[in-house]
């Protein structure tokens, strides 16, 4: 896009143009213009040249940082010295130490027990003390006999010592000795078989 | 004299005390009788594991009972001559007698009177079990066959 014509009675003012020179000009139709300006008028552009060529021969240098130095040491030499005030300081840790043994006191009131609660602030729970809790004793398989269990599932009972704990071994051939004469009891007991009883069937 | 005495009481006691910790015994000594019941059925081919011996042995004679099951297990500590009734199966008790305790010969006499069977009286060596087939059935028609052991054993 081409810049704007500028008209023939149109010229930057003063301000305008040394912006554009020094480069500080942001309006982009604006530089456009006095760059056109400046084509159809360079006498204009030597002029701010020589004028900023004069700008720069004429502006003093920076101060040195030693000239800075000196003029601050004259600046304190005339400053009036800082009025001391002990007592000030004194009291300042005074007032401190007090805030101090205030907020400790109120501190060790307030956890003392059997105070009287002014402020109905709920008292956080405390913790009770291992001590306090009662074991609770496991029996061993030693300490507990089970004399009677009805049903199969013995795994149900965690602890204790069964009757009967394993396979039922049966008596050997001779190692029962029946007694019995009983017309409707059949008696096994010879060499040979393990001994048994059981009815005998009508 | 008489300090010599006691001395020589005090140590046979002791000697007496230690050699029969634990083997001596006395025939009026309590008998720890177990009594498991168990439960035999013509369905099924379970056998609990505790009653493959058991089991093996009655099918040799009852060889239509298939399954067997613990249907309880008890144990009881009778002093001789004290008699008790303990549970069976379905209201059915079991009355037993300890005669003696263990003897001479290591046995253990007894008297025991299963439901619906005449009372048997026998002796048997401890730790083992005699299985006694009883007439009962349950109201499933399970066969109610009871395992008896006596213990303790003396030491051999």
């Amino acid at each position: 896009m081409n810049p704007p014509m500028p008209t023939n009675d149109w010229q930057p003012d003063p301000q305008q143009l040394s912006a554009y020179l020094d480069g500080e000009l942001s309006g982009v139709d604006l530089r456009a213009r006095i760059e056109a300006w400046l084509v159809t008028h360079p006498e204009a552009a030597e002029e701010w040249a020589d004028l900023k060529k004069l700008l720069r021969d004429t502006t003093p240098a920076e101060p040195s940082e030693a000239a800075w130095q000196q003029v601050r040491a004259g600046i304190d030499v005339h400053r009036p010295a800082p009025r001391r005030r002990p007592w000030l300081t004194a009291g300042l840790i005074a007032a401190s130490v007090l805030i101090l043994v205030g907020l400790s006191v109120g501190a060790w009131r307030s956890t003392r027990p059997g105070e009287q609660q002014l402020v109905n602030v709920p008292r956080p729970t405390p913790t009770p003390a291992l001590e306090d809790f009662e074991v609770m004793q496991v029996a061993s398989a030693e300490d507990v006999t089970i004399t009677r269990f009805e049903g199969e599932d013995t795994s149900a009972i965690v602890v204790g010592t069964f009757p009967v704990s394993g396979p039922l071994e049966l008596a050997d051939s001779g190692e029962v000795c029946i007694e019995c004469r009983c017309p409707r009891i059949n008696v096994r007991q010879y060499p040979g078989y393990r001994p048994m009883i059981w009815a005998r069937a009508d | 004299m008489l300090i010599r005495t006691t001395s020589l009481l005090l140590l046979f006691t002791s000697l007496a005390g230690a050699v029969c910790a634990g083997d001596c015994w006395d025939e009026k000594d309590p008998v720890k009788v177990t009594l498991v019941v168990i439960l035999a059925s013509e369905e099924g081919n379970h056998v609990d594991k505790r009653l493959k011996a058991v089991a093996t042995e009655i099918q040799k004679l009852h060889p239509h009972l298939k399954s067997f099951s613990i249907k309880s297990q008890e144990q009881r500590s009778l002093k001789p001559n004290e008699k008790v009734s303990l549970m069976c199966a379905e209201k059915r008790k079991v009355d037993m007698v300890i005669n003696h305790g263990a003897d001479k010969d290591n046995r253990v006499s007894l008297k025991i009177k299963p439901p619906q069977m005449s009372e048997l009286e026998y002796q048997s060596v401890c730790g083992k079990f005699l299985p006694i087939v009883t007439p009962c059935k349950t109201a499933k028609g399970e066969t109610i066959i009871l395992a008896i052991r006596v213990e303790p054993c003396r030491a051999p």
